[in-house]
């Protein structure tokens, strides 16, 4: 059986190094459908922990009335990531890692049709996630707000 | 007038509608009659029909008349879309599948294109207008419609063998759909007036006092709710007819001998 | 100018669109690639009809992600020419409208509701079936349900816009609407218990996960309804109620789906079971936590307690519903925290799965856990939608009775055209969205018409994408003459190509000049100031400075990359093949 699957397409050859070393480039060079599938799952487990101590600060602060444990602007900026980061950075990744992983085993097939598009659309998650994260940052100090909402 | 007065009174009795009428219940008597041998799709006919009446001589059309804009513009909803997808399921229920798929592109091409433009050129302000007070413009807007609907719906569910695959018809329709609430937007929230007969309407008369006193439609909300006819329930009307596709597509009628050795 | 008050002018927000943009950008590669894999890369007799449901779901997912996402980038990215050039995009003293944004985030924001949705609905179709040893209930149904749920979650945004003022035949309209959306999501919850009807039903982790999924998202869908209705939403729009409700379609309903998946697909992902005793641990706490949390803030919303705030007054029973909620929390904590120990444990030392521990029926069940490298061996044989079935049972075979098996022929695409079509889709609703706000802000009130001819000269600009559509045609013209073998001919009409793309280039650079100019006065934020202001960078945030280490460390390898022939990060993006 042949299936139209099983084209050959090219990989880059893991540079001979020290094993740690090379383990890294191999994930972050990799265009395995699996791999990649892999690599969205972990991104969004550590997003779901920082969206939950998120979650946990904003319950904190309303667990009493008149509470002043976070600053108001503070709050607002960890109720805007919260929901960002939930969103985009949770659900997203791990539906679509979830998508990467089993849509080709489910449908026989040896990989997604352009696993170096895959591997694209994985990696600005990285500068997306940089990016969300200095929403925080203690140099530039945004009241975010009602972002949502403009 | 109260508004039962109103629907059981104000009937739409003109040249341009009874001729309409006779001549749709001639054609319709024409096909059932063509089509006694097979299944004539008797329930079909009758919904066109009854469709036809409510577009043409209701008190809906006494409304259309200069009236109401959004009366007028579910006139074009029924007389575009409604009526020739009946008819077109009437005319082809029957047609079998024994003759090899033959899908024509142009076909498509030229009942996307009236089906949608249809839609967009009697929406022209000047042309809304001229529709209204021109009984010319009344009759050709009244056959262009019609037709316009029939060449729009026949790729979907005419002759069986001309229609399109079903992928093709989900793309077909949905960007149909895409093109009408792109107009239906537009005409919801653009701040001059979509068609400037229905914000002149004499004052004096009696179906404009129910309108604007009793229901308390103002001129904006009523050119508001017909954009929102031609975004939202027409985007269902293609929706249904999707789904139906879709329906089709999963549920092959079985060939000859396909039932006994899957396909490989 | 005076509008910095009415809205945050730190760069904290353009961080934030700037994240939102790249992780767009990614999502539609992402739904770009589902689609052409599942069209594109089916193993013989997988036909469109014999999909596993997750399959399918996601599949139609692909296309809202298209569709959708654009909508959004083009609205931040409105908001960013807004905040960094001057636009006035958004800005109602200006000339434009705020009343837009809501429009552009709802047009998105509601498919993105069923984005999240939607793979949800489909891992639970795979578990449920599975662990109620049947096979589920009305496929072509739930099937069907998923596209009437696509096609309308386009139709019905409005509904979030009632406490925006946009009239009664708006709401009316759109309340109408929305109810009807309710209908092929009901069809589905109907499908999952038929299914479980009469089965044998083991009670796994990822079972019970599917049970309270059903159970969750019934209540959210449910308040979701009572949104339609106007008077309602009036009542609770912006409170807590509002929170309750997300809360329960999106944990409630989608990361419940996703555990059950996890407890489902761990075995095949590493070999290895995660313990059903943890997961039992885990479940509990999971519901017993997030519906405290959430349950309470129902009625929090219907006191009128309202969202966004940061504290609230002592009124009668709010601080008490409010720690009941924060108890809650506390013990979904804990319930994360179990799941990361059964996680790690079961990585570590887990019990070993074999192929198919679940004894399920779809085709990655049918290969090692976890799967080679090829993934498959041999791929087992298609004849249904239960292949591993089939080959199971060879005495009662599902596709001797099964419907699918009177397919036709289907067609096949090429997957090259397939995906620049689908590009060209997923742009087209990106410019649909550029075109309206245009429209809208040309429609404006006096300044704004005046504002909106100065920012934009629609011939200018037309004249210059006239030449940009050119040149696709010049070059589909070298293409047909090197196709016939003519070199002078391919050579002057790629000439002509890349005069006018290099004429359009031109054009754009000297409108940016332009804006850039005019918008200059204030903070040219990320981008520009690497190239403007290098002096500025070490007072970036840490993670833009990650950021920024990360692209330089890519361009030194690109450049080593070069000198040793290897395949370097630049060829590695470009050759998206």
């Amino acid at each position: 059986m042949s299936s139209p699957a099983t084209e050959q397409f090219g990989a880059i050859p893991a540079r001979p190094s020290s094993t740690a070393l090379s383990a890294l480039y191999a994930w972050t060079s990799t265009l395995d459908h699996k791999k990649i599938g892999i690599l969205y799952l972990w991104t969004a487990l550590a997003f779901f922990a920082i969206g939950g101590v998120e979650a946990m600060l904003i319950r904190l602060q309303l667990s009493f009335a008149n509470n002043s444990l976070l600053a108001p602007e503070t709050y607002n900026q960890i109720f805007t990531m919260h929901g960002a980061t939930m969103i985009f950075l949770v659900v997203m990744p791990v539906l679509i890692g979830i998508a990467n992983y089993f849509i080709p085993l489910m449908i026989g097939a040896r990989d997604m049709a352009f696993p170096r598009l895959n591997a694209m659309g994985y990696w600005p998650c990285h500068l997306g996630a940089c990016c969300s994260t200095s929403v925080f940052s203690p140099e530039e100090r945004p009241p975010l707000g009602l972002a949502m909402r403009h | 007038m109260t508004t039962w007065e109103f629907w059981t009174t104000a009937w739409h009795w003109t040249p341009l509608s009874v001729s309409t009428l006779t001549v749709g219940l001639a054609a319709v008597a024409w096909a059932v009659w063509r089509q006694r041998d097979k299944h004539p799709a008797k329930a079909y006919w009758l919904g066109a029909y009854l469709l036809l009446i409510l577009a043409a001589a209701s008190p809906l059309a006494t409304l259309s008349a200069g009236v109401l804009y959004s009366a007028h513009m579910a006139q074009h909803i029924i007389l575009l879309l409604l009526v020739p997808l009946l008819a077109t399921l009437a005319l082809h229920a029957s047609s079998g599948t024994d003759e090899p798929p033959h899908p024509r592109l142009w076909l498509a091409a030229a009942g996307w294109i009236s089906g949608v433009g249809a839609m967009w050129f009697w929406h022209e302000p000047s042309l809304c207008s001229l529709s209204v007070v021109s009984p010319g413009a009344q009759t050709g807007q009244m056959i262009s419609l019609l037709l316009a609907g029939y060449i729009f719906w026949r790729p979907v569910w005419g002759p069986a063998s001309q229609r399109l695959d079903p992928a093709a018809t989900v793309a077909y329709l949905f960007s149909a759909c895409v093109a009408c609430t792109a107009l239906g937007i537009y005409i919801t929230f653009v701040p001059v007036t979509a068609c400037p007969v229905f914000v002149h309407a004499p004052a004096d008369s009696a179906a404009l006092q129910l309108v604007r006193g009793g229901w308390g439609l103002s001129a904006g909300a009523d050119q508001q709710l017909g954009g929102l006819l031609m975004w939202v329930p027409t985007c269902l009307i293609y929706l249904a007819s999707i789904l139906a596709q879709f329906g089709r597509g999963y549920n092959p009628v079985p060939l000859e001998g396909a039932g006994a050795h899957p396909s490989k | 100018m005076s509008e910095s008050i009415h809205y945050s002018s730190s760069s904290g927000i353009d961080y934030w669109i700037v994240a939102l943009l790249t992780l767009g950008i990614g999502t539609v590669a992402s739904g770009l690639n589902i689609i052409v894999t599942v069209l594109t890369q089916r193993a013989p007799g997988m036909t469109m009809r014999r999909l596993p449901l997750f399959v399918w779901m996601t599949f139609v997912d692909g296309f809202l992600i298209v569709m959708a996402l654009p909508v959004l980038n083009a609205a931040i990215v409105m908001l960013l020419i807004d905040r960094q050039l001057h636009a006035h995009f958004f800005t109602p003293a200006e000339g434009g409208s705020a009343i837009v944004w809501q429009h552009f985030f709802w047009t998105f924001g509601h498919p993105e509701v069923y984005i999240m949705a939607l793979p949800a609905f489909g891992i639970i179709s795979e578990v449920i079936p599975v662990f109620s040893r049947k096979p589920i209930f009305g496929y072509d149904f739930v099937a069907g349900s998923t596209l009437a749920i696509a096609l309308l979650s386009f139709g019905v945004w409005g509904h979030h816009m009632f406490a925006t003022g946009l009239g009664v035949p708006f709401d009316a309209v759109f309340a109408i609407g929305s109810m009807v959306i309710a209908i092929p999501t009901g069809v589905k919850v109907f499908n999952w218990i038929a299914t479980m009807w009469g089965g044998r039903i083991q009670f796994t982790t990822a079972m019970k996960f599917a049970f309270a999924f059903i159970a969750e998202f019934v209540i959210g869908g449910l308040s979701g309804v009572l949104f339609a209705v106007v008077p309602i939403d009036w009542q609770v729009t912006d409170s807590y109620f509002v929170v309750a409700h997300i809360h329960y379609v999106l944990f409630g309903g989608t990361l419940f789906a996703v555990f059950a998946g996890l407890y489902y697909w761990f075995p095949k992902m590493s070999g290895r079971l995660l313990s059903e005793r943890l997961g039992t641990w885990h479940f509990w706490l999971t519901v017993i936590g997030f519906n405290l949390t959430f349950l309470v803030q129902h009625v929090l919303g219907a006191m009128g307690m309202p969202r966004r705030v940061y504290t609230y007054p002592n009124e009668p029973g709010w601080e008490l519903l409010n720690q009941i909620s924060t108890c809650g929390a506390v013990i979904m904590a804990a319930s994360a925290i179990v799941l990361a120990v059964n996680l790690a444990r079961s990585l570590r030392s887990g019990e070993c799965a074999g192929d198919n521990p679940w004894q399920a029926w779809t085709l990655e069940w049918g290969t090692s856990s976890p799967p080679p490298e090829e993934n498959f061996t041999e791929v087992p044989e298609v004849r249904s939608r239960r292949p591993l079935w089939d080959i199971a049972h060879p005495d009662r075979p599902d596709w001797k009775h099964d419907k699918s098996a009177l397919q036709t022929d289907e067609r096949h695409f090429c997957k090259d055209t397939l995906i620049a079509k689908m590009f060209v889709l997923s742009e087209s609703f990106f410019f649909l969205a550029l075109i309206a706000a245009f429209l809208v802000f040309s429609f404006g009130h006096g300044a704004a018409q005046s504002a909106a001819r100065q920012s934009l000269d629609p011939l200018r600009t037309g004249a210059f994408t006239g030449l940009l559509l050119a040149s696709s045609v010049t070059f589909w013209m070298a293409e047909r003459f090197l196709s016939r073998g003519r070199l002078g001919s391919v050579l002057a009409w790629l000439m002509m190509t890349v005069l006018l793309g290099a004429v359009f280039l031109g054009g754009q650079l000297t409108e940016y000049a332009g804006l850039l100019r005019e918008g200059g006065d204030r903070r040219l934020q990320p981008v520009c100031i690497v190239v403007l202001h290098p002096d500025r960078i070490p007072r970036f945030p840490w993670a833009m400075k990650v950021a920024l280490t990360t692209v330089g460390v890519l361009l030194l390898e690109e450049l080593d990359s070069r000198r040793t022939g290897r395949i370097g990060p630049g060829r590695h993006l470009l050759a998206l093949r």
